[in-house]
């Protein structure tokens, strides 16, 4: 298992609130994975300690078993976490420290004392596979919100990291652009085979892409298996998307659809197969 | 962002001026800083600023340059006023010497900052011996003027949207309306750096203890002939002295 969390429960420094109770958690290498739920029910919270700034940065109470890619957290620092785990944030402005794409894609290789030469190559491969020619030497001021994130992307990918973990990654971006962003995420575990944790609050976005689903409530999973199965039970939870909707009504309705559409298209694609039949 | 900043900021091209060592630039500036503080004729600031003027052409950067200088008029003028009310007897010269000196000395400075990326001015500190830290927190702060500019608009507007009036009354309630916009902006703030400090951790910063650069500077020949004939020129008003040719 690339990282596991077992019995695991959190408290911030600052409250006396446990705000994770008792999570159970995994991710393999090669998995696309959704963590969803409502607004404060934890899901950074868990990103955190996956990449180590819990309780390295926030420090608090943290108790259970933890492993990731073979590493506790409570006893690693981050810089070391950042070897395994690679972090993308919601604001991309945040993450983004130079005015120039190239050092930007270089910075964390430095970090790490990586050698110029083999940065440089890494560096020119990245540019190549996110197709960031025409922007490598931009400030993020000059690129669109789409382009900040995936250069983002990149400059973890380029540490070469085992899992990678995307808070929100697109929660600035408008549909389409959020659409290509976990399309590219879905080729790098494709190409890679990295593990991949990814919070999202439109699910109608992301369940095309994903393996599996984790629904978090109140500090705790509540709802974990194949996505559209978890989407039905858990609904309550995480609200239906409208796809989803749609063709339960139409079910309803009578018409034999077979199996949950993953897109937009596939439902239409279904309709129309029926209506053809008839 | 205001245009005076605007004015200071890199943007690439590919000239003569650029393709130079950013220490042998900055050498270059402070010896036209030099001749300027040192000399008391006009036609000698003239010079500097005029030949600010040629190598600032020659790097195609005067659509960035001339508006810095605009930009700044009203404060050559303020200094040419104060100079001509307040020096004993009123010198109309030494009012010109002094408005001159201000703007010869932005000039040559304003064309060493659009000729030179961030990136190479931090890795010049950091060659001369600078720690990341610094250089970093310098190439930092340039790269998030931008986003700072940014997020005043958006307190701005936030606390426009509730009724506030920015921009109304006399110059006290104005200056104090401002400070009602620090007090949000510095909270953004904080918490905006908080949240850059867990990106720089999460990139895996402070690492190593000897991290590496992707890129190094190298001084060129091109760079000891500048930084020669920038020597000879912070003695030129000196030279032409010694040679009996007293400036006008
Ligand atoms: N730094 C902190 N200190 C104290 N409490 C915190 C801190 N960060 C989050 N919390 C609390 O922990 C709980 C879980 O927050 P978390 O940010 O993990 O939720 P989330 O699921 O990511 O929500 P959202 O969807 O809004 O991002 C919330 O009740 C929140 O108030
Ligand atoms: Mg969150």
């Amino acid at each position: 298992m690339l990282a596991e969390l077992r019995g695991v429960s959190y408290r911030y420094p600052s409250s006396n609130a446990w705000v994770l109770e008792d999570v159970d958690f995994h991710v393999d290498s090669g998995e696309y994975v959704l963590l969803a739920g409502p607004s404060g029910c934890g899901k950074s919270t868990l990103a955190r300690i996956l990449n180590g700034l819990i309780p390295n940065f926030y420090g608090g109470t943290l108790r259970g078993f933890i492993s990731i890619d073979g590493k506790d957290p409570r006893s690693t620092p981050t810089y070391r976490m950042a070897l395994s785990v690679g972090f993308v944030f919601q604001n991309p402005e945040n993450q983004l420290f130079f005015s120039d794409v190239e050092r930007e894609l270089a910075f964390g290789l430095e970090n790490l004392g990586v050698d110029p030469g083999e940065i440089r190559r890494r560096v020119e491969e990245a540019i190549r596979e996110y197709g960031l020619e025409g922007i490598r030497h931009r400030s993020p001021s000059e690129l669109s919100g789409g382009q900040k994130q995936k250069v983002a992307i990149a400059s973890v990918m380029v540490m070469e990291p085992k899992l990678l973990v995307l808070d929100e990654p697109t929660a600035n971006l408008d549909p389409l652009s959020a659409v290509k962003i976990l399309g590219l995420v879905k080729r790098e575990v494709l190409r890679k085979n990295i593990g991949v944790v990814v919070i999202e609050h439109r699910l109608e976005l992301a369940l095309p892409y994903v393996d599996r689903m984790v629904v978090m409530k109140d500090g705790r999973v509540v709802a974990e298996g194949d996505p559209y199965v978890v989407v039905e039970e858990a609904g309550e939870v995480v609200g239906v998307p409208a796809i989803f909707d749609v063709y339960r009504r139409l079910v309803r309705a009578g018409l034999a659809l077979g199996n949950p559409p993953r897109t937009p298209e596939e439902l239409a694609a279904k309709i129309m197969a029926v209506l053809g039949d008839g | 962002m205001t245009s005076p900043l605007q004015a200071f900021k890199y943007t690439r091209k590919d000239t003569f001026l650029d393709s130079l060592d950013p220490r042998s630039k900055f050498f270059l500036s402070i010896s036209l800083l030099l001749i300027s503080l040192f000399t008391q004729s006009i036609t000698v600031q003239l010079a500097v600023i005029g030949s600010t003027f040629l190598l600032v052409a020659a790097a195609k950067r005067l659509r960035q340059w001339v508006p810095t200088l605009q930009a700044i008029t009203p404060l050559v003028l303020l200094i040419f006023a104060v100079n001509l009310l307040f020096s004993t007897p009123p010198s109309l010269a030494y009012a010109a010497l002094m408005s001159l000196r201000f703007l010869a000395v932005t000039a040559a400075f304003s064309m060493f900052f659009l000729t030179t990326t961030p990136d190479d001015l931090a890795l010049a500190l950091e060659q001369s011996g600078v720690p990341r830290e610094y250089s970093l927190m310098f190439t930092m702060s340039l790269r998030f003027i931008p986003t700072l500019a940014e997020d005043v608009e958006t307190v701005g507007a936030a606390l426009m949207s509730r009724g506030f009036k920015l921009d109304e009354g006399n110059i006290i309630k104005r200056a104090k309306n401002y400070v009602y916009l620090l007090v949000p902006l510095i909270v953004y703030e904080v918490r905006r750096s908080l949240m850059i400090a867990e990106a720089l951790e999460a990139r895996a910063f402070g690492a190593s203890e000897k991290p590496t650069r992707v890129k190094e500077l190298k001084m060129r020949a091109r760079d000891y002939i500048v930084l020669a004939a920038s020597l000879l020129a912070s003695f030129s008003p000196q030279i032409i002295m010694w040679l009996g040719l007293n400036p006008p």
